[in-house]
């Protein structure tokens, strides 16, 4: 380009034209593909997701890896693992991770252990997050009373400790199921109760978003135009909290699995012969307290949980951060 | 600020009422089993008479375990809870804000992300797991490292005031990690924002020394304002503390209703979920009474 | 005599993690005792930045990098931090621009004010509060023994940034930063805050830095300007001279892109192409280049340093300076003024009625239920109209109900009583379909370029999104009009595909009035359409509209605060005060025949960018603060303030009288005589 002496630009023609930015060279990125982005540049959260996706694998295929690995199945009891004063053996090579009182293997117990703590805690976060995401964009868009009684019985239910709530609902529904049949005993009511205690968490947020969305002026502008509620809702709003309510979702799940661990181990989730972490753990601790240290069973379902929650978390913990950054165009 | 506070108390008057209510449909509505199978002794099962019970008579059920009403249960096991939780949550506080304000300061470094793991590790373990470990390595009588009383090992403050001591000592580090891990990164959090204020700019500009800035205009304005999120995380705790109880047998509330489940002694459980609850109530109100005392803006609005 | 401050060769950069920030570059600024001089930049030119390297406040990664500064002969750069906190507050002082976020929300004025007395002066609890006490009177805060228990919030603006300079006083400082004192207050209080920081000035004798981006604020304040652009000191000289002479193209630009209350709006604004360069890649030669008319080669390859020496009052940094303003200024159109003037020959049809509209807004108090006991009175009984192809601009404070009856003529709100019809049609007594079908003529523009385009949509989506909810053309023809569109607002092509985070912020506008405009609305309503962005960029936009006024011949609202801007676009304007229009009229009825006097005290508190004039104003005497719209006085609203107010203010309501075709006031006592005593209709 050359520059030559020129007068000033008196042209309101000419000025009119913004000449700054070439847009050749900038790729067009959404704020969506930001979020994205974000997420990827964090090495913790990338190996995290890894070891979810592998254990969500190990999970599913359970019979196949207990198969390919070689060891009993966890509910085999083999009395001949037991020793001569009717205790159970640690680990050796037939049984890596020992055994438990029962004679089962501990390491294929651990494996399908994940089943369980994996279905409620994906299961219950997501039948929560679609309750509660459906409730709080309700509450947000309509406003008036309709929002004044739903997030009050959203907050109702936030009164109640979860881990109560769950002992007293799993203790009620732990003989003949609740709701006419429609909640079961067992893996049916942990779901329940973890559905109950973590929908009033997505309600909230959603709603909080929605408020502040509703109030941008981008919607303004929407209504200014003539859309209707019903448009504002589906092309305004919704697209605008897809991405919070999957980190919602990402960050719940930690916490519900957390939350199945610990009623399975008050007795009030899961129990025998199912295999699942809590429960064991909460063997493994009578057995140890009554004087039969028998470390390993205790150990390796706790080290589970914690890996499995701390993958979520990290997951989480990036997720939030990315999500909570101003949108600019720099990843 | 008389308005306010009078508008917080009405309201807490009908969370009660409505949790009274919500518990009635959860514990009697909803469950598919007979009545009788739940156990005799429980309160009457219509819903006037249930909320009579409780707000007129303030009978929250008969236990036929253990022969005794269940608020007379509690009354007596609650001591017990409450020097855990006192005792764990001084601890917290005393962990929480010098870790906040300290890893908000020194963001990124070494200090920061050690604090943050470890926080990050002690919220993904399980609480009983936590526990167990920490009676299998210092248990007195079971232990590999012999140190401290085994579980099972909870005497009364004015029965023997040593004994209470050490043997809540596992139990309110246990607790009062758990706890501190969560206040310590809201905290932080909280912090961080507000030392990228304008008036924190402005305190620098006229001079206050780097550390006045940082504990009174900076964790002055921080801690009350995570006082609030407090209301609300308490509802988690309060399961941390029913686990501690289980895990090392302290004859409090919450290994109250976990030895009512295993002894199908509905009423008992029902009760103290409702006590508990309620109990929660009254003690949030607190908070944000306290919390209005000390943020004046909150009472303007 | 040594300056009180003496700044040379200052340079200072910010590290960031990936690139490094050239915030400020060999900057030199001397500053006597009882002299302001005035640091004129926009936003990223650095001016910000030069105050806080001065207090050593730099942000995380900031640091100075050369350069010498000194106060009293005393060197600052390099000093430990302890010793300069002894300094900061103490010899040298900042006030901030927002006094909201600058001032601590949960401690009391009182202790705000003390807090520096007892840091620096050892002094006790009682001895720093009395020291508060004297600096509160000083500023002129009223009634200061009962504000020393109050907090930030029960305070309004002005009497915040009194506390602010209160704070910054409190220990005598021979320096004192002030970055945009007055930004973010009215136009009315602005001319106090600047007349008390002269007097405070004169009193006390210090130094002071004025800083900021408002040319009309320093004209008539400083005895000598800096201008800065990119980091650097472009150019630098005694007040008169720089308004008078100045070299830099910049600086020519500048005062060019300003509308002001005198220019004709027959003429363009001067605009200064493109934006500000990127601190962190600037280029090798002169930072401003490649926006300058002028720039030949040897400007992109080498940076002119500052003309002359240290004793040459008036020094700049160019190769081919420019001789003083810009002489001639293009004609927009005579075709303009002719289709005005056609249609005001007694066409009774108004395109669009306002007729006698009220709203307001309910403050709710009570224990458990809400009820309402009080009312913001937004907008109380306004009558106006709009005729096809005119633009009416209403200007006023904040709290005066523009934006509010913005609202209400689009549609966003309804009126609580009183008439809006556009074409005869009372447009909000529809319903449904034909409600919307309506609403493709009344479209609006709103002021925050960031908040009103949906982040998730791109562009293009964004401006076909009207057709189709409207129903309009088939896909094809909505694409065709929407890339026509773009490309009338100057836009390229290619930005159809982008996201709106993607622009800058005078880009987005662009977008916002190319949506405004593809329903081809009968009405635009623009609400502070260029208050968001920078001096430079403003004249692009106001060019721009004032283009599209002519070519599409639609009649627009334009509200703003801004008298200059509203003045430059509009054909005829109304001054709203508190909910009320207290006068309207043409652009010259108002700046020459101004009848009101609070339209006469707008036009004369208004800072203008040049600085004779600004010496030659007069005292309006308006006093005090704006009354609360929840209790707005009785009578006329602006009795409070007013100084030729009288009893009658108080009992009677004034009505609109004519003073000229198409002019006409509110008020008892008015400046001007009114054509017969009666009422004027509408």
């Amino acid at each position: 380009m050359s520059f030559g002496p020129s007068r000033i630009l008196l042209d309101a023609e000419a000025s009119a034209r913004a000449p700054e930015v070439d847009f050749g060279d900038i790729s067009t990125v959404s704020p969506d593909l930001l979020l994205w982005r974000r997420f990827r540049s964090s090495r913790a959260a990338k190996i995290s997701a890894a070891a979810i996706i592998v254990l969500l694998v190990i999970a599913i295929l359970a019979p196949l890896v207990v198969d390919i690995i070689g060891v009993t199945g966890p509910n085999v009891r083999n009395a001949s693992t037991l020793n001569s004063f009717g205790l159970p053996t640690g680990p050796s090579f037939a049984h890596p991770f020992g055994v438990d009182d029962m004679g089962r293997d501990v390491l294929a117990r651990v494996i399908y252990g994940a089943r369980i703590a994996l279905l409620v805690g994906i299961c219950g976060t997501l039948i929560a997050t679609v309750a509660g995401a459906a409730i709080g964009l309700v509450a947000g868009v309509y406003g008036g009373w309709i929002e004044t009684v739903l997030m009050g019985a959203v907050d109702l239910f936030l009164a109640f400790p979860m881990v109560l709530l769950g002992l007293g609902i799993g203790d009620a529904c732990r003989v003949s199921g609740c709701g006419g049949g429609v909640i079961e005993p067992g893996t049916g009511t942990v779901i329940f109760i973890v559905v109950l205690c973590s929908f009033p968490y997505v309600a909230r947020s959603v709603r909080r978003r929605v408020v502040s969305l509703r109030d941008e002026e981008f919607v303004f502008a929407a209504r200014s135009l003539g859309a209707s509620t019903s448009r504002i809702l589906y092309r305004e709003l919704l697209p605008n909290l897809m991405a919070p309510l999957i980190v919602y979702a990402v960050v719940l799940i930690p916490t519900n699995i957390l939350l199945e661990a610990a009623l399975s181990f008050l007795g009030v989730g899961i129990s025998s012969p199912t295999a699942d972490w809590g429960q064991m753990i909460s063997g493994a601790g009578n057995d140890i307290l009554s004087g039969n240290a028998a470390w390993w069973y205790l150990v390796f379902p706790g080290l589970a949980l914690l890996l499995t929650v701390l993958a979520f978390n990290l997951v989480g913990d990036v997720l939030l951060v990315a999500l909570r950054s101003p949108t600019t165009s720099d990843p | 600020m008389t308005r306010y506070i009078l508008r917080r108390i009405l309201l807490a008057i009908l969370l009660l009422v409505l949790v009274s209510a919500l518990s009635y449909f959860l514990f009697t509505v909803l469950p598919d089993a007979d009545p009788a199978q739940l156990g005799a002794g429980q309160q009457s099962p219509t819903f006037l008479g249930y909320m009579k019970e409780i707000f007129l008579h303030f009978n929250f059920g008969y236990s036929y375990r253990y022969h005794q009403s269940v608020l007379s249960l509690i009354v007596d096991r609650l001591p017990a809870t409450l020097s855990l939780i006192v005792g764990a949550g001084l601890l917290s506080v005393a962990l929480s804000i010098p870790v906040g304000v300290i890893t908000a300061t020194r963001r990124g470094q070494r200090f920061d992300r050690i604090a943050m793991g470890t926080a990050l590790g002690i919220v993904s373990m399980p609480v009983f797991w936590l526990g167990l470990i920490l009676l299998y390595l210092f248990a007195s009588d079971i232990g590999k490292i012999p140190i401290l009383p085994g579980a099972n090992s909870y005497a009364g403050l004015t029965a023997d005031p040593g004994q209470w001591f050490k043997s809540l000592i596992l139990p309110w580090l246990m607790l009062g990690a758990t706890a501190a891990a969560i206040y310590s990164s809201l905290l932080r959090t909280r912090m961080l924002e507000v030392m990228g204020e304008d008036y924190v700019l402005s305190a620098r500009a006229k001079g206050v020394p780097e550390p006045r800035v940082i504990w009174r205009h900076g964790a002055g304005a921080a801690i009350p304002a995570v006082v609030p999120v407090l209301g609300l995380e308490i509802g988690g705790l309060i399961g941390a503390v029913v686990l501690t109880e289980v895990v090392f047998r302290i004859n409090g509330v919450g290994l109250l209703s976990y030895e009512a489940i295993h002894h199908s002694d509905f009423p008992t459980v029902q009760g103290t979920v409702l006590f508990v609850t309620m109990l929660l109530v009254i003690v949030r109100l607190i908070v944000d009474i306290v919390y209005a005392y000390l943020d004046p803006r909150v009472s303007f609005a | 005599m040594s300056a009180a401050l003496e700044v040379t060769n200052l340079t200072t950069e910010i590290q960031l993690s990936r690139s490094v920030v050239h915030a400020v570059g060999n900057v030199d600024i001397k500053i006597d005792a009882h002299q302001t001089v005035g640091l004129v930049g926009e936003s990223g030119s650095g001016k910000s930045m030069f105050g806080l390297s001065v207090l050593g406040l730099l942000p995380n990664g900031g640091h100075i990098v050369d350069g010498s500064i000194k106060v009293d002969d005393r060197e600052l750069v390099g000093l430990p931090d302890s010793q300069m906190r002894n300094i900061r507050g103490n010899t040298v002082a900042m006030i901030f621009q927002d006094s909201q976020s600058s001032l601590n929300p949960t401690k009391t004025i009182g202790e705000q004010v003390a807090e520096p007395v007892r840091l620096h002066r050892g002094a006790s609890k009682k001895e720093a509060t009395d020291r508060a006490l004297e600096v509160l009177e000083l500023v002129g805060l009223p009634q200061p023994k009962e504000r020393l228990g109050n907090y930030p919030h029960q305070l309004s603006g002005g009497l915040r940034q009194r506390v602010m300079i209160a704070i910054a006083l409190s220990c005598d400082p021979r320096v004192l930063i002030a970055d945009e004192p007055t930004t973010a207050l009215d136009v009315t209080i602005q001319a106090q805050i600047l007349a008390l920081l002269d007097d405070l000035r004169d009193r006390l004798g210090m130094a002071t830095l004025l800083v900021t981006h408002d040319m009309g604020v320093v004209a008539g304040r400083t005895s000598r300007i800096n201008v800065m652009y990119a980091g650097r000191i472009v150019e630098t000289a005694p007040t008169d001279q720089l308004f008078r002479s100045m070299r830099h193209p910049y600086t020519q630009g500048l005062l060019g892109a300003i509308p002001r209350l005198e220019s004709d709006p027959g003429r363009a604004l001067v605009t200064i192409p493109g934006i500000p360069p990127d601190l962190t890649n600037l280029p090798p030669g002169c930072r401003f280049a490649a926006r300058c008319a002028f720039a030949t080669e040897k400007c992109v390859e080498q940076e002119p340093p500052l003309s002359g020496n240290d004793r040459d009052p008036h020094r700049f940094a160019c190769w081919h300076p420019v001789d003083g303003p810009v002489k001639r200024l293009q004609e927009i159109s005579a075709a303009r003024s002719a289709s005005v003037t056609k249609r005001s020959n007694g066409d009774p049809e108004h395109l669009l009625e306002i007729k006698d509209v009220f709203r307001e807004y309910p403050v709710t108090a009570g224990v458990v239920l809400q009820r309402k006991v009080a009312s913001v009175k937004a907008v109380s009984g306004v009558t106006l109209h709009v005729d096809a192809g005119e633009t009416l601009g209403l200007v006023g404070e904040s709290g005066c109900g523009k934006t509010t009856l913005g609202k209400l003529i689009v549609g966003i709100e309804k009126p609580d009583s009183g008439e809006i019809t556009l074409g005869g049609q009372e447009v909000f007594k529809l319903r449904g379909r034909t409600l919307r079908k309506a609403r493709r003529d009344l479209q609006m523009m709103f002021q925050d370029p960031y908040a009103s385009l949906d982040p998730r949509m791109r562009v293009q989506s964004s401006l076909r999104e009207p057709l189709v909810i409207q129903g309009i053309g088939s896909r094809k023809e909505q694409d065709e009009r929407v890339r026509k569109l773009l490309g009338s607002v100057g836009l390229p092509v290619n930005a159809l595909e982008r996201y709106p985070h993607e622009f800058s912020g005078g880009q987005r506008q662009r977008i916002a009035l190319a949506r405004a405009l593809v329903l081809e609305p009968k009405v635009i309503v623009a609400d502070e359409p260029v208050s968001a962005l920078d001096v430079s960029i403003r004249s692009q936009v106001l060019n721009l509209m004032k283009r599209l006024q002519i070519e599409h011949n639609m009649a627009s609202v334009v509200i703003s605060h801004d008298l200059a801007v509203v003045k430059y676009l509009s054909d005829r304007i109304g001054v709203m005060y508190l909910g009320r229009l207290v006068e309207l009229g043409s652009g010259d009825d108002i700046y020459r025949r101004a009848a009101h006097p609070y339209t006469d005290a707008l036009i004369k508190t208004i800072p203008v960018p040049d600085p004779e004039a600004e010496r030659n104003k007069e005292d309006v005497g308006i006093r005090g603060e704006l009354p609360s719209p929840i209790y707005p006085p009785s009578g006329c609203r602006f009795r409070t303030r007013c100084p030729r107010a009288q009893q009658k203010c108080a009992d009677e309501v004034p009505e609109l009288r004519l003073f000229g075709p198409g002019h006409q006031a509110a008020c008892h006592f008015p400046l001007q005589t009114p054509m017969d005593g009666r009422a004027a209709g509408s």
